[in-house]
């Protein structure tokens, strides 16, 4: 398998002098094309940093991130925003749906931006939300919904420009145990399908899910599980 | 970007705010309303003191005497004889005009007030248009050559000697300048005029009890496609000749020059309108920032929507068009609403104004120009003032945006 992450060192620095603070001291990794992995560690240790690097949504102070074979250091702003469209697909642990859009106009937002016409763009949001079972609920609007149908929504709007990697940031934080599961089932489902998964999560029982778990404690790599 | 579904969003987003939205649209409103209320307003003005001075006057140049000039007798039938005999391209005819300032008296209670007299015959009575509003508007041509001592007054003489009642002043005697003369009609008063003014026939006028010295001007009304101008430098030249004089500020009599009239006139008016509409604009600079601070309080709430947009693949630019939609839509619309209410406004200033006697009827009339102008403007509002908080969200670090709640 191809690596798809490859991180080199990389340190992140917030603010300057006396009051800065680095939350991640160097971290390498590798991660390949299809795999499902936890990034795990207690708050303040730096997992969200790191997925935050990971996802383009923050860059490094230091190091080197390569991301498809592409060097981050080398993107401006239009091209890293590319690769959020194209290339990685977020979910959050608070969703992050807009409630004044329909389900299906949130469906479709990641393709507005990547410039998918009307048409195409309906059906392939459409076929998303078939995927996670709310096709029914495409004209409704998000607060309409259940917490757990929020986050499968919500797994669709990730997944509709079919990114190579999804990135959840404690997916099932604000949900019950029974959608939870349904929530994590669903992802190892997409991880199947060839896409490559990474959890952000503090609990061991969602970790489970994962065939390899990294530990971040104090901004460093502290352990590596395959299992 | 698809500019449709982004536009129905937008909308769903004031219904959702709509008190906000409202008063925020408010002050563009005013500012489009006031702009296309006086741009309108201007244009019926000026539309209506056209068509009144191309009714009146636009065929005709008049050479009347200048009473600070020399007691040169210059205008009388001879004179039309002679300028006739030079037979100028463009002219249909000469008629010698008579006007004559008097005083008039009531009959029965011995009130006396000053009266503006105009000579008139059958044919140049036409030429008047009156309004009649009792009596007859016609003075025979047998009144003119017999000089019979008949007049028609005004509406004005009429509220001043006759309580107002145009159908008693008929056939009643007033004294003018001491002799007796019988009133035939009343018409109603000529715009803009608060004068007692009358009209007699010609002849009448030229002869006692009135210090005759010719006539006080000669009209030369000319065909309709003629070349005013020419006529009017081929007369200005005749007449200094005639009279001896070498410059047109000192010589003893006018010519008029009602086209260069009409076009000063309407110059003075649009030039008016503008400077009165940028005046109004500036309330559309306070409009501007009302709509900036609300953009930017916009932005503020939902910093966290940013960071989701920027998160899912939005560039800066996806940010300050979704942005700058919102805010030109609001000043749009506000734009529309403020000529809807500019022109209903006009439209009541000019009823209002038509209301009124002494004033001619003025038409009404949309300036279209106005118009455009104005929703360019409240475009250009909404992208100016919407500029930079736009700018500024899409500056924001997609990382500290979604963090915000």
């Amino acid at each position: 398998m191809n690596t798809i992450i490859s991180l080199k060192d990389i340190h992140k620095t917030y603010g300057a002098g006396e009051l800065s603070y680095e939350a991640l001291k160097g971290i390498s990794l590798d991660i390949k094309e299809g795999e499902m992995v936890a990034i795990m560690g207690p708050s303040g240790s730096g997992k969200s940093t790191l997925m935050n690097v990971i996802g383009l949504l923050d860059t490094p102070t230091s190091g080197q991130y390569i991301i498809e074979d592409k060097n981050t250091k080398n993107l401006d702003d239009d091209q890293m925003s590319e690769l959020r469209n194209h290339t990685v697909g977020f979910i959050f642990q608070s969703f992050n749906l807009l409630n004044r859009i329909s389900v299906l106009e949130n469906v479709q937002r990641p393709m507005v931006y990547g410039g998918i016409d009307t048409k195409e763009s309906e059906r392939r949001a459409l076929t998303n939300l078939d995927n996670v079972g709310l096709l029914h609920k495409a004209s409704s609007f998000p607060t309409q919904l259940s917490g757990g149908q929020v986050q499968r929504v919500a797994i669709a709007r990730a997944l509709v420009m079919n990114p190579a990697i999804i990135l959840a940031d404690e997916p099932t934080g604000n949900l019950d145990t029974a959608t939870s599961t349904q929530v994590m089932n669903l992802l190892c489902k997409i991880n199947k399908q060839g896409n490559t998964v990474i959890i952000v999560t503090h609990s061991d029982e969602i970790a489970s899910y994962a065939k390899r778990k990294i530990i971040i404690r104090d901004g460093l790599l502290s352990k590596d599980i395959k299992l | 970007m698809n500019y449709k579904s982004n536009l129905f969003e937008v909308i769903r987003s004031m219904r959702a705010n709509l008190l906000r939205t409202t008063l925020t649209m408010i002050g563009i409103v005013i500012g489009i309303g006031a702009v296309v209320a006086i741009m309108s307003t201007a244009d019926s003005v000026t539309a209506t003191v056209s068509s009144e001075l191309e009714k009146t006057g636009l065929n005709k140049i008049s050479i009347s005497r200048r009473f600070n000039g020399g007691a040169t007798r210059i205008l009388d039938d001879s004179t039309i004889y002679f300028l006739t005999s030079l037979r100028i391209v463009g002219v249909k005819d000469y008629q010698g005009g008579m006007f004559v300032d008097s005083q008039v008296r009531d009959y029965k209670t011995g009130e006396a007030t000053r009266i503006y007299l105009n000579g008139a015959t059958e044919s140049t009575m036409d030429n008047l248009n009156l309004k009649m509003l009792a009596g007859r508007g016609v003075i025979t041509e047998e009144e003119n050559q017999s000089q019979s001592k008949v007049v028609l007054v005004n509406g004005t003489l009429v509220k001043k000697f006759f309580y107002g009642d145009p159908e008693a002043a008929v056939n009643q005697t007033v004294k003018i300048a001491g002799a007796s003369f019988k009133v035939i009609g009343v018409y109603q008063a000529e715009p803009f005029s608060r004068n007692a003014n009358g009209i007699a026939p010609l002849r009448t006028l030229m002869t006692q009890p009135f210090e005759s010295n010719g006539y006080t001007q000669i009209e030369a009304v000319l065909d309709p496609n003629a070349d005013a101008k020419s006529v009017r430098e081929q007369l200005l030249a005749v007449m200094l000749k005639e009279g001896g004089f070498t410059d047109e500020d000192k010589a003893n009599f006018y010519i008029s020059n009602p086209r260069q009239e009409l076009d000063t006139f309407q110059q003075f008016m649009l030039a008016a309108s503008v400077v009165i509409a940028l005046i109004a604009a500036i309330s559309l600079i306070v409009g501007g920032v009302g709509v900036m601070n609300i953009m930017l309080v916009t932005i503020s709430e939902r910093t966290k929507e940013i960071g989701l947009m920027r998160s899912i693949g939005a560039k800066k630019r996806d940010v300050v068009k979704q942005f700058l939609l919102e805010s030109v839509s609001l000043t749009i619309i506000g734009g529309i609403i403020g000529v809807g209410l500019g022109i209903l406004f006009a439209y009541t200033a000019i009823s209002v104004i038509n209301m009124f006697d002494s004033m001619p009827d003025f038409i009404f009339t949309i300036s279209f120009p106005g118009i455009g102008i104005s929703l360019l403007v409240s475009v250009l509002i909404g992208l100016i003032f919407g500029a930079y908080p736009a700018t500024r969200a899409s500056k924001l670090s997609p990382v500290e945006a979604l963090r915000r709640e």
